[in-house]
């Protein structure tokens, strides 16, 4: 561990560090652009490099892009990445009372505290925990995915009815595409481009970029300027008191999420989210720029990131595009990822540890002071902002897959986000729904397969059940009050 | 009232035509899924859903502000929307240039209500910035035009 | 001559050399300009890896840039549909591995055939074979069969109907073994850590294996195609080993490599040169070692019509089981 640490502080590794930390800031502030493109595109100049020092900066370009992504989330409500799609809610909201400066902050300091502690993890338990992970199978995930489905009530403001039928239209849309036990086509009308499912960004960016700017164009008169009062840089001690918890909180969940193979650094943050509105002594503020609605996703995704590296670092299993081309990139350079890693190639390993951890830091420095420079993005008139922030998604949708179809669903779910919004709709469970969809129905149908169609499997397996025991104790919880105040109500007549 | 009652209407109508759907597709069994069944059943929750709205709405006596037309500027929405599907119909015509300032222009200057001088400075600006951007940094493949950029 | 006359003939010899100069670089020997090459999946898979191996010998030996360019979609049917309608003046080409062009075109509802395409050079095998956990009660693929004539046994595929899968719906035939689930996942990664385990009994992988044999968490039980990655290869058999009554043209699925290809209508010197610089970059010393890594095999004989005729082989082979199945397209 000392030895990484000698090797991440190598003035050539920490230059390489830092640049793969501006670039990802920037492209994680692109919506749209992903990590992915970038570390593709650079990946030839690290042949120049040496195994570690090319590791350590587009590692630095992968955590780079989860801490831009929630500055777009904040500021003008478009996630930069899917994982920034829950900031956008509380986040978003505290910008537009002037808040900005403390929700970025709070954001910088959870990532920062998040990563710390996942690095130490995975430094210390990481090996053994993957292998406690890899417990996890088919009725397993069907089981926490349904309950992080039961969350969906805690996204949605006021109408559970409205937040189930969004999710509902979720989970319709993530089947777009072929069956995955039968390659059937479904919901394809003979789209090619359909039959691997719709494409993620555009949705998410018609959602909440392109349908925010329309009500906007609707709301003011020309040329009027979107009022931004802006009270403070910095998150004040209250609001570090407030979020502490979701911190911490967020960051345990997000790791050993995170961790499993599989389950990604998404569904971490919508759990977060659930559970810091559950636990707060004042739920009615989520969604109208709760600090914690903030604070516990952002930990969330960034210990989940850290997460993922466990499973990669140790099994050589990829998480995501970008995890695959950090796969890559070590195979390029003659590292053999795998079990034997760590005592094959210790430097790379602990190199990569110790720079993780130098990288979060840097991270915070480097987007601390851009705060102020941030928030005046703000104060631009809505004239010249709005225009701009059309073409990054039009853009930025286009250039996920260079696909113009890819166009066509940003304006089908900006105009769709738009009469969510006039009809009050919550478009975070349609999004909660859309990502959840496809790894429930693999699981479920994967479960069903090995045990011949017998459904005891989810209850019998240890794991599966705890999940199961929670996700329906969430369920009463949600009902039980209703029964209570009937009850009451009937009582007193 | 009438406002709620519309878009619970349309929430079942699409919760039918996915139950009809999903039909098509082969339903199987609980236990033996089909490629239906996940369609089916969201389809069903959502229905169920879009009728709890339905009637919830029409018990209510409270007329909710929410509604289309009541926007001080709803003919903006339709500039906006129309500039996104002239970049969509024209990005392989003309290029990326071409179509970004052309559409820039137009949402400055007509949604945005600003003088020419101001509007055509900063369409110049952003299209420049952003061709820099990502045709040549980010090198995103973006269908060749009239002009080579 | 007058001062003004020498000028005008001046200018005329500087436009006859300068217009000739431009035509002869008009005759310039293919390729004048940069060639863009496709990848049908996202950037750090499979074909990625091995284009990133040879790209830069390649690019020399043609002496233009070669760019690459991703298209994602629709399990490589996007791009390829791309392909097979671009101009075949060399260069637009495709890294494709071969199987996409026969027997996934068989599955998605698109028009196009193999017989869209131009085969230039297939060069690089998979590494196809059936593994298990390390604390698997199997030692060989025999006594997993008997273990599956009597209890509820389960294997993992990377995807239905891949060729992979054809090949062990066959052996399980074969066997007469009546009780076997299969467990579809999407994507060799996906299976990883399922096997691993012990969630599904064996899984059918196709290279990411590798490191995890090396490092002693997986056994191979049975090699389709590709070296064996176990510390000890002798104890691991061959398909053709261990099945040598498995019919030609199923063998001919699994041993299907990555290539290039282009639209259909391509010239022969295009083509020529294209295979040529090729070959040079597949058997240069950075991508030999490439493919020792990845216990890759190197393929020969997969040119020109050499090809089209494993192809129209394998499609058929595909095209008969799809029906033996009973799939439809839809």
């Amino acid at each position: 561990m000392i030895s990484g640490f000698s090797i991440a502080l190598a003035p050539v590794n920490l230059l390489f560090c830092f640049i793969g930390c501006v670039l990802g800031t920037l492209v994680g502030v692109l919506p749209g652009m992903g990590s992915a493109t970038t570390i593709a595109l650079l990946m030839p100049i690290t042949f120049r490099l040496s195994p570690v020092t090319a590791i350590i900066m587009l590692a630095g370009i992968f955590y780079g892009a989860q801490y831009g992504g929630s500055t777009t989330s904040i500021l003008v409500n478009i996630p930069g990445e899917a994982t920034s799609v829950v900031t956008c809610i509380d986040g978003y909201q505290m910008a537009r009372q002037g808040r900005a400066g403390p929700a970025l902050g709070i954001s910088a300091f959870a990532s920062f505290i998040a990563g710390t502690l996942g690095v130490m993890a995975l430094a210390f338990f990481g090996p053994p925990l993957a292998e406690l992970a890899i417990k996890f199978g088919p009725p397993e995930f069907a089981s926490l995915v349904f309950l992080s489905l039961m969350l969906v009530g805690y996204l949605g403001g006021k109408s559970l009815p409205k937040a189930l039928a969004m999710a509902a239209i979720g989970l319709t849309i993530g089947t777009v595409g072929q069956d995955p036990v039968n390659i059937q086509p479904r919901f394809v009308y003979g789209i090619l481009e359909f039959n691997s499912g719709m494409n993620i960004v555009p949705i998410l960016m018609g959602l909440f970029g392109i349908a925010e700017i329309l009500s906007n164009v609707e709301r003011i008169i020309k040329p009027e300027v979107l009022d931004a009062k802006i009270k403070t840089f910095l998150p004040s001690l209250q609001d570090w008191r407030d979020s502490i918890g979701a911190i911490l909180r967020g960051a345990g969940i997000g790791f050993f999420i995170g961790l499993i193979p599989g389950s990604g650094a998404i569904v971490p943050t919508f759990i977060s989210y659930g559970i810091e509105k559950k636990l707060s002594k004042h739920p009615e503020q989520f969604g109208r720029g709760a600090i914690e609605g903030v604070a516990g996703p952002e930990s969330a995704n960034n210990a989940a990131a850290q997460g993922t590296l466990v499973p990669l670092l140790t099994f050589g299993i990829p998480p995501n595009v970008t995890g695959a081309l950090l796969l890559a990139a070590l195979m390029i350079h003659g590292v053999r990822v795998g079990p034997l890693l760590i005592t094959q190639h210790p430097d790379v390993f602990w190199g990569c540890v110790a720079s993780m951890y130098l990288g979060n830091v840097m991270l915070l420095i480097l987007n601390l002071p851009l705060i102020p420079l941030w928030v005046r993005v703000l104060k631009v008139p809505y004239y010249l902002l709005f225009p701009l922030i059309t073409l990054l998604c039009l853009v930025g949708s286009y250039s996920i897959n260079n696909s113009l179809l890819d166009l066509v669903v940003l304006i089908v779910f900006g105009v769709a986000g738009y009469l969510m919004q006039k009809y009050e709709y919550p478009p975070a469970p349609l999004v909660l729904g859309l990502i959840l969809s496809p790894i429930l129905e693999k699981s479920f149908r994967q479960a069903l397969i090995i045990s011949r169609g017998d459904f005891s499997i989810f209850f019998t397996r240890p794991i599966s059940a705890a999940f199961l025991i929670v996700a329906i104790g969430l369920l009463l919880s949600h009902f039980f009050p209703l029964f209570i105040r009937r009850f009451r109500a009937n009582v007193a007549d | 009232m009438k406002k709620l009652d519309k878009s619970a209407i349309f929430l079942l109508a699409l919760g039918v035509f996915i139950i009809l759907e999903a039909r098509t597709m082969g339903v199987g069994s609980f236990s033996r899924p089909g490629a239906g069944l996940f369609p089916l059943l969201s389809g069903v929750v959502l229905l169920t859903m879009a009728l709890i709205i339905l009637v919830a709405s029409a018990a209510k006596k409270v007329n909710p502000s929410a509604g289309k037309g009541e926007g001080r500027n709803v003919w903006s929405v339709f500039y906006v929307l129309g500039a996104l599907l002239f970049f969509r119909l024209t990005l392989p015509v003309l290029g990326y240039s071409c179509t970004a300032f052309i559409v820039l222009i137009f949402l400055i200057k007509i949604v945005g209500g600003h003088k020419w001088f101001p509007t055509v400075v900063w369409s110049v600006v952003f299209t420049g910035f952003s061709y820099l951007l990502f045709a040549q940094w980010l090198m995103v493949q973006f269908p060749k035009g009239v002009l080579p950029f | 001559m007058g001062a003004v006359k020498r000028l005008v003939i001046g200018v005329l010899v500087m436009l006859i050399v300068s217009s000739s100069v431009v035509f002869a670089a008009g005759s310039d020997p293919w390729p004048t300009k940069p060639i863009e090459l496709y990848i049908g999946w996202p950037p750090g898979g499979n074909v990625d890896l091995v284009v990133r191996a040879y790209l830069s010998t390649f690019s020399k030996e043609l002496g233009v840039p070669v760019v690459v360019n991703y298209k994602p979609g629709a399990g490589g049917v996007v791009c390829a549909e791309y392909i097979a309608r671009a101009k075949p003046d060399g260069y637009t080409i495709q890294e494709v591995s071969y199987s996409i062009i026969s027997m996934q075109l068989l599955t998605v509802n698109t028009p196009i055939t193999y017989n869209d395409f131009t085969f230039i050079m297939g060069h690089t095998g998979q590494n196809f074979a059936v593994v298990v956990r390390q604390d698997a009660p199997w030692k060989t693929f025999k006594e997993w069969v008997e273990y599956a004539r009597k209890k509820p046994a389960t294997y993992g595929v990377p995807g239905v109907y891949t060729s992979q899968s054809v090949v062990m719906d066959w052996i399980i035939k074969r066997e007469g073994l009546k009780e076997v689930s299969v467990v579809p996942y999407q994507g060799g990664n996906e299976l990883i850590a399922p096997v691993m385990g012990g969630h599904i009994d064996l899984a059918l992988v196709a290279g990411n294996h590798v490191p995890l044999c090396e490092g002693g968490k997986l056994r191979t039980l049975l090699q389709f195609s590709g070296e064996v990655p176990d510390p000890d290869p002798a104890k691991v058999p061959f398909l053709t080993q261990a099945y040598p009554d498995c019919p030609d043209s199923l063998r001919a699925m699994v041993e299907i490599p990555v290539g290039l290809t282009g639209p259909k209508g391509m010239p022969a010197p295009i083509v020529q040169k294209l295979a040529q610089s090729l070959r040079k970059a597949v058997n240069e010393e950075g991508y030999k070692n490439f493919l020792k890594q990845s216990k890759r095999p190197l393929v020969t004989n997969w040119e020109g019509a050499d090809a089209m005729k494993r192809a129209k082989m394998a499609t058929d082979a595909y095209a008969a089981y799809l029906k033996q199945v009973g799939f439809v397209k839809k």
